[in-house]
């Protein structure tokens, strides 16, 4: 491939060729999905319908790795959804019942006579 | 699958022999590597996945490094393990993306106050810089937040950082410390004679070693299992949700007390919501997939909590298994009838700001053969005699 360095792939994260070039060579990278954790092509907005293709023939043609070796993991929302979409519906599903960190109900260690039964253990999840 | 041969740090062929394994690649293991390959030792560190994981609890982690709301049993382990972020990317060399401009977990219901009130009070002892905010106050240190929100408890030194470059920059800085890093290689079982650790079985052949720190999260039980040790685990897949970059307005980490929210907006603009909902997750295969109703839920608390974002929109939710333990504490310790095992997993979901720390404290170990105080509350055996179905001492 005789394509320049700079030439931009994933326009939603500026992410160059000569990044994933990079990317291959010096790390254990070898499927799109690893190339795009390490460099974030297909991390953005429109989530790599854009670049995804893209990348998928650098890598058969800079790694000789076969295309269709493994696609690019897509996960809902297949578009981005606003926030109150999304809510909207939450009455509706009947699972889960609430976070984790609420549904336990073990005590936790060394919490002996510590009344949070309101709270999730440890407060917040990260 | 035509492959042209590949030269990086990572050798391709069969490793045999070696000082330390370290088995799982998440936050824990790739910093016990960093500390041990820095410290001098041979290090092999597995992960049966591929370079950047999937379907562990590093990779579906929000990312919140906190003090506050921790068990009080864990606060010294957390005073000693966040001041490690730091330093961390200095010495790493690598951007994480960390910041540390505060969290704090606040309520809208008048009679949960007084707990916060108290938790604060608790860890202010503790040793740690937090205090409460309230009304008009709180609306102005973090503006907003929902008017509805009566009181909260703020942390100025906790924060949040990128776990995905976190982890991938532990497992770099390991490499170039001397670490030898071996991807898709499965650690099958562990292998003791006379009561000590001798070898790993992976998939990619047998690795000999006379220790073993078992890093594997939820896929530590299998193969604790293997020298007869009981974790007392059990798989939860946990999922994420983010949303497209938006101009910053946030710089905390927000908490809803009795609520599932973790909210923060990360350097690159995007608001990061976990909160501990769960998603579908297969243990066998680490395939997960996302439980439709804590989008939406875990959606309706974000705006809730923080009205404005209303309109934000999400583009990707994605989730990850954690290791629950009994008491929803990690295990760490070495196990008294397989000398050279050192078992840390079992984080329950509050590992990521603890480990740096927590890696550096097992290398300390590995190397004095001192155990931290800091890391024996947690010791497997609290559960009742290792090998047994645990029988918790805190019922």
């Amino acid at each position: 491939m005789n394509s320049p360095d700079d030439l931009v792939i994933c326009r939603c994260e500026s992410v160059t060729l000569g990044k994933i070039r990079e990317c291959l060579k010096s790390s254990a990278a070898r499927t799109v999905n690893e190339v795009k954790k390490l460099t974030r092509a297909g991390m953005g907005v429109c989530q790599g319908r854009t670049c995804a293709r893209t990348v998928e023939l650098i890598l058969e043609r800079e790694d000789g790795t076969q295309l269709g070796t493994e696609p690019y993991q897509v996960r809902p929302p297949i578009r981005p959804v606003p926030l109150d979409d999304l809510a909207a519906g939450a009455e509706d599903f009947s699972e889960p019942t609430g976070p984790v960190s609420v549904v336990m109900l073990r005590k936790p260690l060394g919490t002996e006579g510590c009344d949070e039964t309101h709270a999730p253990k440890n407060g917040a999840r990260e | 699958m035509k492959r042209m041969p590949r030269k990086t740090g990572q050798e391709n062929e069969a490793m045999k022999s070696t000082e330390v394994v370290v088995v799982g690649a998440g936050i824990v293991g790739a910093s016990t590597a960093y500390f041990l390959a820095k410290a001098g030792l041979n290090v092999a560190l597995i992960d049966c996945r591929g370079v950047t994981g999937s379907g562990g609890a590093s990779q579906a982690c929000a990312g919140g490094v906190r003090h506050q709301g921790r068990v009080p049993i864990e606060m010294p382990l957390a005073l000693y393990a966040i001041p490690f972020w730091k330093i961390l990317e200095e010495e790493l060399e690598t951007d994480l993306h960390y910041r540390r401009e505060g969290m704090t977990i606040v309520t809208d219901e008048e009679n949960l106050v007084p707990r916060i009130e108290e938790r604060v009070a608790n860890e202010q002892l503790l040793g740690l810089d937090i205090r409460m905010v309230y009304g008009e106050d709180l609306r102005r240190l973090i503006p907003g937040i929902s008017p509805r929100m009566l009181a909260g408890s703020y942390c100025p030194i906790d924060g949040h950082a990128d776990p995905l470059r976190t982890v991938n920059a532990l497992v770099s800085a390991a490499q170039r410390r001397g670490a030898v890093v071996k991807w898709c290689c499965k650690a099958q079982c562990l292998v003791k004679e006379n009561g000590r650790i001798v070898a790993v079985n992976t998939s990619n052949g047998k690795i000999r070693c006379s220790q073993v720190v078992l890093s594997a999260g939820a896929w530590s039980r299998a193969l604790a299992a293997t020298v007869g040790v009981t974790l007392p685990f059990e798989p939860f897949t946990l999922q994420m949700m983010v949303t497209r970059r938006c101009p910053h307005v946030l710089g905390q980490v927000l908490g809803w007390l009795g609520h599932g929210i973790s909210l923060k907006q990360v350097p690159s603009g995007g608001f990061v919501i976990g909160g501990g909902w769960p998603g579908h997750g297969d243990l066998a295969t680490g395939k997960t997939a996302l439980m439709p109703g804590s989008m939406a839920k875990s959606a309706f608390t974000t705006i809730a909590l923080f009205p404005s974002l209303s309109k934000r929109s999400v583009i990707r939710a994605w989730a990850g298994i954690e290791a629950f333990s009994m008491d929803e504490m990690q295990v760490t310790g070495p196990i008294s009838g397989v000398d050279g095992l050192f078992i840390a997993a079992g984080f329950s979901g509050h590992g990521f700001a603890i480990g740096p720390g927590v890696g550096s404290l097992i290398a300390d170990f590995i190397t004095t053969g001192r155990l931290s105080e800091l890391l024996s509350p947690f010791n497997l055996d609290r559960f009742g005699s290792s090998g047994t179905e645990g029988k918790r001492n805190a019922e």
